[in-house]
């Protein structure tokens, strides 16, 4: 059978009708799968350059042999000399004196400014949720001048603490350490997010704890994110971005009830300052309030995935009696949880949760080992201190 | 005069398809892996080199294209004009025992077999694109990893390869090239 006789047994006058008909129907079906493939690629190109250049930004992360020499310092002078090789150096140049919290306080804004540069380079949906974020260096401040206007520090030695990286106005940060109790301090807090911390006075004035009020802080900063987080239509990247909030949130939480475990503070007194959203249901997390110590606070995580990081956290826990290796083990946790989406959705903005969460563990590490080295801590000591990716 | 221009029209449409489809390919791969590249030189300009290789790969398909195209326009004698593809149809009817109409159709789909061939196989350059703008993260992360992440890129090339080898046997087998 000739072409042209093939055309004309499927009614076509002549071979290239049918032709072209074969290459039309072979492009709309090219286009039906060839398009889905395209959006698919472009979603992929959007992350391209960011992701690049976030793993330059990981690649310059304080590597565990590093971390280990620093550890062996036997001065602060040693630790900023070793600092000064890394991306902390402009900062530590602006540092008046060779103080933990002067090391401190570069640590803060290098991290601040990695949060909003990473945040200028994903979409604008996952911009909003780091923006509200960044906010947690306004907690920290105003954490600080809650602490120190308790302590009754002088307004001046506790602006020296402060950062000055967060959304809020400098100038509100400076008033505030003005404040001579905390009850002024918190009503100059007026039009700002953090205003809703005037409704925990009453139960700081029952129990004289200011964890109640820094968990409150943690409160409307978490709960904001979380509300950003699902008011937006949820895609893929939404998703993981959420995950990870979620587990951060459950982090928060569960450190607060060990630490009010701990403080022996009551479940009914401080229910209210469970951050809402996370993984695990706002009832459980009562329901451990409810329980007595921190033993079986940790026997009520059985089922979880918390149960396996804080049991192997709990023979050092009881050999020490601080809930310290506990947080460690959460946070760690947290951080190997950043590790893993970065992994799984390397092209989304997996590599963008990935770097943030090793980047808040060597803040975290570094100025815990300068804290130690001046407080005259051995390097075992430091060691016990130091976070790891949990596994 | 032989009507021959169905067979032309074919051939030019096998060869457009096969530098087409290639270049959308390679286009997009290049342009993820240099997005890639742009990302890893804005934070250290000491990137350039490892950005330029990986970038570089995807453009082979379009390459392999642009010479599956010249292969097919070659074999058919279109370079030639109508002429040309007139002369090779003669031949090609010669050889296969069939009226120059015939040869001319032949040769005009077997244009369009071949560019299919080496234009959709050209297509491997997206996902080879994906790869490459993963590995210069990757390298960029960690420059120990340039090897295995060579390998890993290198990997989609193997199609493209592929469907150029098919195109030139398409060619070959019909002795629109070699005879």
């Amino acid at each position: 059978m000739t072409l042209e006789e093939l055309a004309a047994s499927l009614g076509f006058s002549s071979f290239p009708p049918l032709f072209a008909v074969a290459l039309a129907v072979a492009l709309v079906v090219g286009l039906i799968i060839f398009v889905p493939v395209l959006l698919r690629v472009i979603e992929i190109a959007d992350y391209a350059y960011s992701n690049s250049r976030i793993q330059v930004m990981s690649s310059r992360i304080i590597r565990e042999d590093k971390l280990k020499e620093m550890i062996e310092a036997s001065s602060l002078a040693e630790v900023v000399a070793a600092l000064e090789t890394t991306e902390y150096s402009p900062y530590l140049r602006e540092m008046m004196e060779e103080r933990s919290e002067s090391i401190e306080r570069a640590l803060n804004r290098h991290t601040a400014d990695a949060y909003r540069e990473v945040a200028t380079m994903v979409p604008m949906n996952l911009k909003k949720i780091l923006t509200v974020l960044i906010r947690k260096w306004d907690v920290y401040n105003i954490k600080l001048i809650l602490r120190g206007v308790y302590a009754e520090r002088s307004p001046d030695d506790i602006r020296a603490d402060l950062v000055q990286v967060g959304e809020l106005d400098p100038q509100k940060i400076g008033e505030l350490a003005e404040a001579r109790s905390l009850e002024e301090a918190i009503s100059n807090l007026d039009g700002t997010p953090y205003s809703r911390l005037a409704e925990s006075l009453q139960i700081f004035d029952q129990t004289r704890n200011l964890t109640v009020l820094e968990a409150k802080l943690d409160n409307i900063l978490y709960e904001d994110a979380w509300k950003n987080a699902t008011s937006q239509p949820v895609d893929e990247n939404l998703l993981a971005l959420k995950n990870y909030l979620a587990t951060n949130i459950d982090v928060v939480n569960l450190k607060f009830v060990f630490r009010a475990k701990k403080d022996g503070l009551a479940a009914g007194s401080i229910e209210n300052y469970i951050v809402k959203g996370g993984g695990l249901q706002e009832s459980f997390i009562k329901s451990t309030l409810e329980v007595d110590t921190v033993d079986n606070v940790v026997a009520s995580l059985e089922g979880t995935k918390y149960y396996q990081p804080v049991i192997g956290a709990v023979p050092e826990y009881e050999s020490t009696g601080s809930i310290l290796p506990i947080e460690l083990a959460l946070d760690g946790y947290l951080a190997r949880f950043g590790k893993d989406i970065s992994i799984t959705q390397p092209f989304g903005i997996g590599p963008a949760i990935g770097y943030l969460s090793l980047k808040e563990m060597e803040v975290r590490n570094v100025r815990t080992l300068a804290r130690g080295i001046e407080a005259g801590l051995s390097p075992d000591e430091i060691r016990n201190l130091i976070m790891k990716v949990g596994s | 005069m032989l009507d021959v221009s169905t067979g032309v029209a074919l051939a030019a449409v096998g060869a457009g398809i096969s530098m087409g489809a290639a270049a959308i390919g390679a286009g997009i791969g290049v342009g993820i892996a240099g997005a890639a590249g742009a990302g890893a030189i804005a934070e250290d300009p000491n990137k350039f080199g490892t950005a330029l290789v990986f970038q570089a790969l995807p453009q082979t398909q379009g390459i392999y294209g642009f010479l599956g195209a010249v292969l097919i326009m070659i074999g058919t004698g279109i370079l030639g004009g109508f002429a040309g593809f007139e002369s090779a149809a003669n031949t090609m009817a010669g050889l296969a025992g069939t009226t120059p109409e015939n040869a001319a159709l032949i040769m005009g789909l077997a244009a369009v077999g071949g560019g299919l061939s080496v234009g959709l196989a050209g297509l491997s350059a997206i996902g080879q694109g994906i790869t490459a703008a993963g590995s210069i993260g990757a390298v960029s992360k960690e420059p120990g990893a340039f090897g295995k992440c060579m390998v890993l890129t290198v990997m989609s090339e193997t199609f493209a390869v592929f469907g150029l080898l098919i195109t030139i046997l398409i060619l070959v087998g019909l002795k629109l090239l070699g005879a």
